[in-house]
C-alpha cells in the first residue's frame, strides 16, 4: 500500500511528440489536422509556436498566426525570422502600423534582409507615408532590385511625381513586358495627367496580355468617351458591365453612350425605349 | 449593334433613378459621363513576401555576462551641500577590462572588471 504522504506526479511527455505529429501531417498536406495536433500543449515551446504560426499562415488564419509569432518574439526577442513573419501576418490582418514595427525590428536584427525592407515599404505605402516608403525601397540591395523598383514607381506615382514614376514603370516593363500591374498603374497615371494617347496605348497593351482586364477596358472607354466616339464607348462599357455588373460608372456610361448614339440617329430616346420595354414586360 | 440593343434594357435597369437624365427634351442639358475609378495598386510586392519556415528548434544564443557593473544611481544633492561634499568626496572608477583586437577594436574580456 502506498503511503499517504506520497503525491502522484504525472510525467508529461513534452511537446516534441506533438511537433513531430504536426510536421508529419503538414508534410502530407493535412494542415487542419496538423494545427489540431499542436493545440493544448502543456508547456510553452517557441518552436511549437513557430510551427503553429507557419500552419496558421498557410491556412490563411493570419490573426491567429500573428498571435503565435507574437508569443515567439516575446520569448525570443532576437529572432529576426519570427519578427519578419509577424510583420507578414500583421500586414495580412490589415495592421499596417504594427507590421511596420515588426519589419523594423527584423531589420534592426538583420539589416541585410531585403524581404523585410520590401514588406516595410509596402506597409508604408498603405499608411501614405510615401517619402519613407520611397527611402525604404531605395535602401534595398541589388538582389531585390525588381520589386524595389516597382515599390519606388508606386511611391513616386502617389507622390504625384508622374514623370519619374512613368520612367520607373517603363524600366520595369523593359525587363518584364507582361507586368499587368505596371500597365494598370500607368493607365491610372495617364488618366490623372489626362494623356489620352498614352491611356489608349497602355490599355491596348494590357488588353493584349489580359483580354478581360477591366482596367484596360475602362481606360479605352475613358478615351472613347472623352473623344466622343460613342460607338466605341458603348462597346467598351458593354464589356465592362458584363465583366463587372456592380460597376455603376459602367452602366451609367453605357446609357450615356447609347443615348448619344440614338440622338445622333434621331431615333427614339433610349429612356423612352426602356419605358416601353418595361411596360411590355408588365 | 444587336448586342448593343440587347444590352440597352440591362443598361437602364440598375439606374432606375433618373435625376440626371437629360434626354427628355431639346432644351435640357446633356448628361455627362462619369469618370471610372483607377486605383494604384502594388500587389506585385506581396508576391515577394513569403514567410520563412523554421528549419528546426532555434538554438538559444548565450549572451555574455555584462562587463560593466550596475551601480545604483543616487539622486543629485542640493547645490549648497555640493561644495562640502566635494571636499570629502572619495572617488573610484570602474573600468571594464577590454582586449584590443588586431583591427584596433575592443572586445570585452571574460571575467570580473577590476577596480583601479
Amino acid at each position: 500500500m502506498q503511503p499517504s504522504n506520497i503525491i502522484e506526479i504525472s510525467v508529461q511527455p513534452g511537446v516534441q511528440p506533438q511537433i513531430d505529429t504536426a510536421l508529419g501531417l503538414r508534410a502530407a498536406g493535412r494542415l487542419d489536422e496538423a494545427l489540431r495536433a499542436l493545440a493544448n500543449s502543456n508547456e510553452y515551446n517557441p518552436y511549437l509556436y513557430t510551427i503553429r504560426g507557419e500552419i496558421e499562415f498557410a491556412l490563411g488564419y493570419f490573426h491567429d498566426a500573428a498571435l503565435s509569432y507574437f508569443a515567439v518574439v516575446h520569448s525570443e526577442p532576437d529572432n529576426a525570422d519570427a519578427h519578419y513573419n509577424l510583420g507578414l501576418c500583421l500586414q495580412r490582418s490589415d495592421r499596417w502600423d504594427a507590421s511596420c514595427q515588426a519589419f523594423e525590428r527584423a531589420l534592426s536584427l538583420d539589416p541585410g534582409r531585403d524581404a523585410a525592407r520590401l514588406g516595410l515599404g509596402a506597409s508604408l505605402l498603405y499608411l501614405n507615408r510615401l517619402d519613407q516608403a520611397l527611402a525604404t525601397f531605395h535602401r534595398c540591395s541589388e538582389a531585390a532590385q525588381g520589386p524595389a523598383a516597382f515599390g519606388k514607381a508606386v511611391a513616386l506615382q502617389l507622390l504625384h511625381r508622374f514623370g519619374e514614376a512613368e520612367i520607373a514603370y517603363e524600366a520595369l516593363l523593359a525587363s518584364d513586358p507582361d507586368s499587368t500591374e505596371a500597365l494598370s498603374n500607368l493607365i491610372a497615371l495617364n488618366v490623372e495627367t489626362n494623356d489620352l494617347d498614352r491611356v489608349r496605348d497602355y490599355s491596348q497593351r494590357l488588353l493584349k496580355i489580359s483580354a478581360q482586364s477591366p482596367v484596360a477596358l475602362q481606360g479605352l472607354a475613358t478615351v472613347a468617351l472623352k473623344r466622343e466616339d460613342h460607338h466605341a464607348a458603348a462597346r467598351y462599357c458593354d464589356r465592362i458591365v458584363q465583366l463587372m455588373p456592380d460597376c455603376l460608372e459602367g452602366w451609367h456610361n453605357l446609357r450615356v453612350s447609347l443615348e448619344r448614339i440614338l440622338t445622333a440617329f434621331s431615333a427614339p430616346k433610349p429612356v423612352a425605349v426602356g419605358a416601353e420595354l418595361a411596360s411590355e414586360v408588365k | 449593334m444587336l448586342k448593343l440593343l440587347l444590352a440597352m434594357s440591362g443598361a437602364f435597369s440598375p439606374l432606375t433613378t433618373r435625376e440626371n437624365s437629360a434626354a427628355e427634351g431639346p432644351g435640357q442639358a446633356v448628361e455627362q459621363a462619369r469618370d471610372f475609378h483607377f486605383a494604384v495598386t502594388w500587389v506585385t510586392l506581396f508576391a515577394h513576401l513569403d514567410p520563412i519556415e523554421a528549419a528546426g528548434p532555434r538554438r538559444r544564443v548565450e549572451t555574455p555576462a555584462p562587463t560593466l557593473a550596475l551601480v545604483p544611481v543616487v539622486a543629485a544633492p542640493l547645490t549648497e551641500h555640493r561644495a562640502e561634499q566635494r571636499a570629502r568626496a572619495a572617488w573610484e572608477m570602474v573600468v571594464p577590462k577590454m582586449i584590443r583586437s588586431g583591427d584596433g577594436n575592443f572586445t570585452p574580456a571574460v571575467g570580473e572588471p577590476k577596480l583601479l
